[in-house]
């Protein structure tokens, strides 16, 4: 067994290999280990890659063994959310159909990315169907259950990419985020996670959901970790026509900067109204501590979910359309139905949200005007039980799968970067908060981040 | 829209479409499809119809 423990981070791992403290096949073996035994408890894992990974790690060594300069991620273990392309494996994408698929032939770019720092890759992970979802459930491969209290929600779509760290199977994993897919289960988890800047990280190779509104990002138990992470997967590619063409900004020498000549301010107004009371709590918390004290309403914050929701449903049924003709008993009926309704909406208001989507980018541009850091919640309750399907917010019982997302969908709607970051007291569940800036701005978001984790660690 | 019309747009949309409607699922998909109407709704109560240029705008690429 590895003396590293469970719970070690990524820097660590690295560090300790690249010392030749511990071998990246000893990591990796460890790692395999506890999935092996724990992760039927848990429900991560849809597929694991263990030939795969102990080649990977077995590469990294040698590597060492002839002086080669390892990556940043040298034999650290992760996993990918199965919408990720990885050789040899069918994309499910969290759904029973997709998984009869021949086995991609190549990896996403991003897992390419991961192999080319060093990090070894233990398999694919469960997610909801389609990644039309904000619960972490699967009617096909069960729900991912929270590490936390396994009685208890993920959050999605992400949830396995939030479960394998929360868990301690790996340090991190990849995800992505349409609406809130990576800071939903971030929040639920008490995990960091990074959804960069819409356009920044290359989505090839990943099983699509909403290209309007798609992004690809990390998951960590660190602000350190999730930066590390990050600017190993930054990089242009032109096969994405949505990424744009950035110079790699590396954030992990921004982190420790700390949140000095930032203007901070924390929303209020909607992002208010429906938050449980510790869901404020939690904000009101982290706003002190960065000394936010501007407290800001952003206009027509309903009308940008609003229309989050029908280019998501829109864009999200036109690509499902065919297998919603041939095989729509094969689908997840809580994602079924929202599909079908959606392959009916009229071309109209399709339109109307994408143009109402460049009024509302104005809106947040002025408002960064102003502020460099923007602080809201990222659910407005903390991990609801499995199988729940309503929640009382404001005083009113909605239902729960529509609701989770509603302080991140109108954040990703403008693609603005966000740091999710958990908020805990003692052994209480977390709560999540987003930390979002103006757009190509991660490093922002990272270094508020790392303010509040130090100052969570001194709390206890 | 009333609650009876909507049932019958989906019916005939269903129909042109191709999509099979079990009738149990019916309920659901009628009450999402009512969802998005109000969002759109929402939307359509703001000038967004005609004072902005749709955000997916088309930018050709070329090798030179």
């Amino acid at each position: 067994m590895s003396t590293l423990h469970s719970f070690a981070s990524a820097r660590t791992i690295a560090n300790a290999v690249l010392r030749g403290e511990t071998s990246a096949e000893e990591i990796t073996r460890a790692a395999l280990d506890r999935v092996a035994e724990q992760d039927g408890a848990i429900g991560a894992f849809t597929d694991i890659t263990a030939e795969r990974a102990l080649e990977e790690a077995k590469a990294v060594d040698r590597a060492r063994a002839a002086g080669a300069a390892l990556g940043p991620l040298a034999g650290v273990p992760y996993a990918v959310k199965n919408l990720y392309g990885v050789t040899g494996l069918a994309t499910r994408a969290g759904s029973k159909i997709n998984a009869a698929d021949p086995p991609a032939h190549a990896d996403a770019l991003l897992v390419s990315r991961m192999k080319a720092a060093g990090a070894v890759l233990l398999g694919a992970l469960n997610m909801g169907e389609y990644a039309y979802d904000f619960t972490g459930e699967n009617a096909h491969y069960g729900p991912s259950r929270n590490p936390l209290d396994p009685t208890r929600m993920t959050g999605g779509s992400s949830g396995g990419s939030a479960a394998a760290v929360a868990a301690g199977f790996v340090p991190v994993s990849l995800g992505s985020d349409t609406n809130g897919s990576i800071r939903v289960p971030a929040a639920f988890c008490g995990l960091y996670g990074l959804k960069p800047t819409y356009g920044r990280l290359p989505r090839t190779g990943t099983f699509p959901f909403c290209d309007s509104l798609d992004h690809l990002g990390p998951f960590a138990r660190s602000v350190e970790d999730l930066a590390l992470t990050y600017d190993a997967l930054q990089g242009h590619d032109a096969s994405d026509p949505v990424c744009a063409r950035r110079p790699v900004q590396k954030t992990s020498p921004e982190i420790a900067k700390g949140g000095d000549g930032l203007r901070i301010a924390v929303a209020g107004g909607y992002f208010r109204n429906d938050a449980e009371p510790g869901a404020l709590a939690a904000l009101d918390w982290a706003a002190k501590t960065v000394g936010a004290v501007d407290e800001i309403d952003v206009p027509q914050v309903a009308e940008a979910r609003a229309a989050a929701f029908l280019i998501t449903n829109a864009e999200g049924s036109a690509l499902h359309l065919e297998r919603l003709r041939k095989r729509p008993a094969d689908f997840d009926p809580d994602t079924r139905d929202r599909f079908i309704a959606g392959a009916m909406i009229p071309a109209s208001w399709y339109v109307s949200a994408q143009r109402f989507r460049r009024i509302f980018e104005s809106t947040m541009a002025e408002l960064f005007e102003r502020y460099d850091i923007i602080l809201a919640p990222s659910a407005p309750c903390r991990a609801p039980k499995l199988g729940q399907k309503t929640i009382v917010l404001g005083g009113r019982e909605v239902p729960l799968r529509a609701n989770m997302g509603i302080y991140t969908q109108p954040i990703s709607f403008v693609g603005l970067p966000v740091a999710a970051v958990p908020v805990r007291e003692s052994d209480e569940l977390p709560y999540g908060i987003q930390v979002i800036a103006k757009p190509w701005h991660e490093h922002h978001c990272l270094r508020i981040a790392a303010v509040l984790e130090k100052a969570s660690a001194a709390r206890g | 829209m009333a609650t009876d019309d909507t049932a019958d747009l989906i019916d005939k949309a269903a129909a042109n479409l191709g999509l099979t409607i079990a009738p149990e699922w019916k309920p659901n998909v009628q009450m999402f499809f009512e969802v998005a109407r109000g969002m759109a709704r929402m939307i359509e109560s703001t000038n967004a119809v005609t004072a902005a240029e749709a955000a997916p705008v088309f930018t050709p690429r070329s090798s030179e």
